[in-house]
């Protein structure tokens, strides 16, 4: 469910990620006014925690295939929505820079479908109201609802940024209709194992902070303000984002607008589709070539380099 | 100014769930004094530690550093004379890189950036790991580690040191690099371990705790040498102290009076 | 989004381990690097939907990257095929919707799908070593720092350092509790969800008691609320210069098809 930033168009990464970025300060903020300095190792190791456990891939019952721990919202059950939602950040940046899933531009998107949503719309609209006083069935029917929404929630997204990016293989109906039943799977799952652990928490550590029973702090009138910030942020942006979608090519239509000159100068170019010919494959190979020859003559050409 | 850097008075401390962990303690360290905490688990070694730097408070009785006697107001004060040395390095390393993670303590005792820079490099030459100084902790070994934890106690220049298990990690060659650092070392240094032979080489003193009490504070080597107080308390005499396995001999550097004690 | 359990954390560390070498592109400023990873990033991806040609362009800094950083190319080689799996997966289905037939070679139609499949495997192998580049040539708490002068929330950056710091930890304890269920009978296949449900309960316990003790060993050395940040040095000329040679290039490459240039002077000299 990540998106790649082969999906994603600068316009749309740009938009999600100044949501989240809003968003990030907002909680950054909310944070600091606690001035709780034991939070600052629980969410560190924490982090570290979701890391770990999304490596865990366990066996989906009933079907074939493997699953591991979203996170979002245990995060959100154990330390509260602000915190959780930086935790999340931090575990989706870090993989973002190490691992080939989700890119670095699509980081905004992914935080926004994996962090946001959880913590800021499954926990406090969903799992809150329904885990009443916390017996173990309230338990189970709060995280099986609030993973669903929430993954519903962020494939959906998905699928909407991916098609204002104009990138997506798919048409939107398909595409939906693709997406959301594939996750309703994966949503009831992340409840499933949620559940499981904030039992297994609450019944070693009983009467503690921890096991989304009590002391979580809510959202807080300041942040949901900065929240509502954040929703029309992206509202104003998809629209723009959409606008841009409905060219072939975005981004010339974009600089056509801001800088005549220029755009005048490469339309005079007279491959306006440089990828569909034979040259562009040859030159293609060709310059592939230059970069391996030039990363070679560069590295024999100077001293080996110190530190081994 | 006192004479005694440590001095507890009754110090009784029980855990929120009941549990008394410690009881009626009574115990004075002396500036430069090297003093081993010994006992089984459960004896409370680490509790009784951990009230030298206010990380527990005492339930009843009193903790003096230095003067200064430890509660809730004064234990960031108290703190300042007590470097403490945690069992697991990897709890005490948290900083990026070994130079800050050495620096941490002296910046947050308010010197400037470049002055506690001076001050970690300087710790970490005391421990031979200078060259150590811009890897991060999660690339060093166990050995490396425990050093570099030291050097960051070393650098607020504390009066006292106090280590929970510092050998708990070490591979032979890195436990006796520990054990000629703490011996050149003159603060006073107050060390638990179960490693008998490490505190037998190290202390002069020894202090045996079992059951949250006191049951003997005296010279090492007596206290090591006494089998049926150690047995009594669920401990062993320290190997070197022990039998020779292949002809039998007493095998020890003890005087003879007391070695008596057989494999 | 599944991956196996070993294997990456150990490719984390041997990308880690070469942000220890020294060389001319070591020695940049980290906020430089940043930056630059950032503009190859965006350009790559600013690239037509179906253009797969002229983003190859853009490996011509990549190499010079790693041949001036004294990189091994079989590290970076392996980080980049861990990639081609989830590009597939990205692009797969694109030859199957996008249908329109396009002329790309004399007497070779293709749907207009393929070529937009090819585009996106050469867009994320490209973004993929950027990210991988800016790791090996810059530590990672160096990109922290950076990202915290640009404006990132320290409390952010704090979390990002403490993360990387207790990931290994965290991964090797887990690793091990796998291990030990294996070693105990449970056979070779995935765990249960129950199972897993107990692993992460104990693990996340161990976790909130470890962050305790971390937090005493802070408040032992005189911990006030605030992690000190060390101030780094000043940009230099060659960490501008460089900067502003990647941004001149990428416009460049964006705006002047290379590939299709080179392609046709080619032909042309051809008899």
């Amino acid at each position: 469910m990540h998106m790649a930033d082969a999906l994603v168009s600068p316009a749309v990464a740009a938009t999600f990620g100044l949501g989240t970025a809003v968003t990030l300060a907002a909680a950054s903020r909310q944070i600091r006014a606690r001035a709780d300095d034991t939070l600052t190792p629980l969410m560190g190791v924490t982090g570290a925690f979701v890391f770990a456990a999304q490596m865990v891939n366990f066996a989906i019952p009933g079907t074939g295939a493997s699953g591991h721990l979203g996170g979002g919202l245990l995060l959100a059950a154990l330390l509260g929505p602000h915190a959780a939602v930086l935790v999340m950040a931090s575990v989706l940046t870090v993989q973002a820079l190490f691992f080939a899933d989700g890119g670095l531009l699509a980081l905004g998107c992914n935080i926004w479908n994996l962090g946001v949503y959880p913590c800021f719309v499954a926990w406090p609209l969903v799992f809150r109201p329904l885990l009443g006083r916390g017996s173990p069935r309230r338990l189970l029917v709060a995280s099986l609802a609030a993973g669903v929404v929430g993954l519903q929630l962020g494939a959906f997204s998905v699928v909407v940024q991916a098609e204002l990016s104009g990138q997506a293989g798919l048409p939107f109906v398909p595409f939906v209709l693709a997406m959301q039943p594939m996750h309703l799977a994966i949503g009831i799952v992340e409840g499933l194992v949620t559940a499981a652990v904030l039992r297994h928490v609450a019944q070693a550590r009983p009467g503690s902070q921890y096991g989304g029973l009590s002391g979580a702090p809510g959202l807080g009138v300041k942040s949901s303000g900065l929240a509502a910030l954040a929703l029309a942020t992206l509202a104003v942006g998809g629209g723009l984002s959409y606008l841009a979608s409905t060219r072939p090519d975005g981004l010339e239509w974009s600089v056509a607008k801001v800088g005549g000159d220029l755009a005048s100068a490469t339309r005079a170019w007279p491959m306006a589709k440089p990828w569909a010919s034979l040259a562009g494959l040859v030159g293609a190979a060709l310059v592939l070539a230059l970069a391996m020859g030039l990363g070679v003559v560069v590295r024999v050409g100077k001293r080996k380099p110190a530190g081994r | 100014m006192s004479s005694v850097d440590v001095e507890c008075r009754d110090l009784c401390f029980s855990y929120p769930d009941g549990t008394q962990a410690l009881r009626d303690i009574s115990v004075r360290i002396l500036p430069g004094e090297a003093v081993g905490v010994v006992g089984a688990n459960g004896a409370g070694k680490s509790t009784f530690l951990l009230h030298t730097n206010g990380t527990l408070l005492p339930t009843s009785g009193s903790v003096v550093v230095r003067g200064i006697e430890v509660d809730a107001r004064t234990r960031a004060q108290a703190r300042r004379h007590v470097g403490f040395v945690f069992q697991d390095p990897d709890d005490q390393l948290f900083m990026p890189t070994v130079l800050e993670d050495v620096a941490f303590g002296p910046a947050n005792l308010g010197l400037s950036a470049s002055e506690a820079v001076l001050r970690a490099r300087q710790a970490l030459s005391r421990v031979g790991a200078e060259h150590l100084e811009s890897k991060a902790p999660h690339q060093l070994s166990g050995g490396q580690k425990s050093a570099v934890a030291i050097a960051g106690v070393l650098a607020m220049d504390p009066d006292i040191l106090v280590l929970d298990e510092p050998a708990a990690y070490l591979d032979p060659k890195s436990r006796r690099a520990l054990i000629v650092l703490l011996k050149t070392l003159t603060h006073t240094r107050l060390i638990a371990a179960h490693d008998l032979d490490l505190i037998l080489d190290v202390c002069p003193r020894c202090i045996v705790l079992g059951a949250g009490r006191v049951v003997a504070d005296g010279p090492t080597r007596e206290i090591f040498g006494d089998a049926r107080l150690l047995a009594d308390w669920h401990l062993e005499p320290p190997l070197v102290l022990q039998g020779c396995p292949v002809c039998g001999a007493a095998r020890s550097r003890v005087p003879a009076s007391l070695s008596k004690i057989g494999p | 989004m599944s991956r196996l359990f070993d294997p990456s954390a150990v490719r984390l560390r041997a990308l880690d381990e070469l942000a220890g070498l020294d060389s001319p592109v070591h020695r940049l400023d980290a906020r430089a690097k940043t930056a630059a990873a950032f503009v190859l990033i965006v350009t790559t991806v600013s690239f037509s939907k179906y253009d797969a040609v002229s983003p190859v362009t853009l490996a011509l800094p990549l190499a010079l990257c790693i041949g001036l950083g004294g990189l091994p190319t079989r590290v970076v080689a392996q980080r980049v095929a861990a990639a081609v799996p989830f590009a597939l997966l990205v692009g797969a289905f694109n030859p199957l919707v996008d249908r329109a037939p396009v002329t790309v070679l004399p007497g070779v139609t293709l749907a207009a799908g393929w070529l937009s499949f090819a585009a996106v495997m050469v867009k994320s192998l490209l973004t993929v070593t950027v990210a991988a580049l800016l790791i090996a040539t810059t530590s990672f708490p160096a990109i922290c720092d950076a990202l915290r002068r640009f404006g990132l929330p320290a409390i952010f950056v704090t979390q990002l350092l403490l993360l990387y710091r207790y990931l290994f930890v965290l991964v090797g304890q887990a690793s091990r509790m796998l291990r030990a269920r294996q070693a105990r009978g449970a056979g070779p296949g995935r765990p249960t969800l129950h199972e897993t449900a107990r692993l992460l309960g104990a693990l996340f316990l161990r976790s909130i008691d470890r962050a305790e003790r971390i937090h005493c060993a802070m408040l032992a050395r005189g911990y006030t609320g605030e992690l000190p940040s060390h101030g780094r040095s000043a940009l230099r000329v060659a960490d501008a210069l460089a900067f502003a040679a990647v941004l001149l290039f990428c416009l460049a490459a964006r705006f002047v098809p290379l590939p299709w240039l080179a392609g046709t002077l080619t032909r042309g000299a051809l008899p």
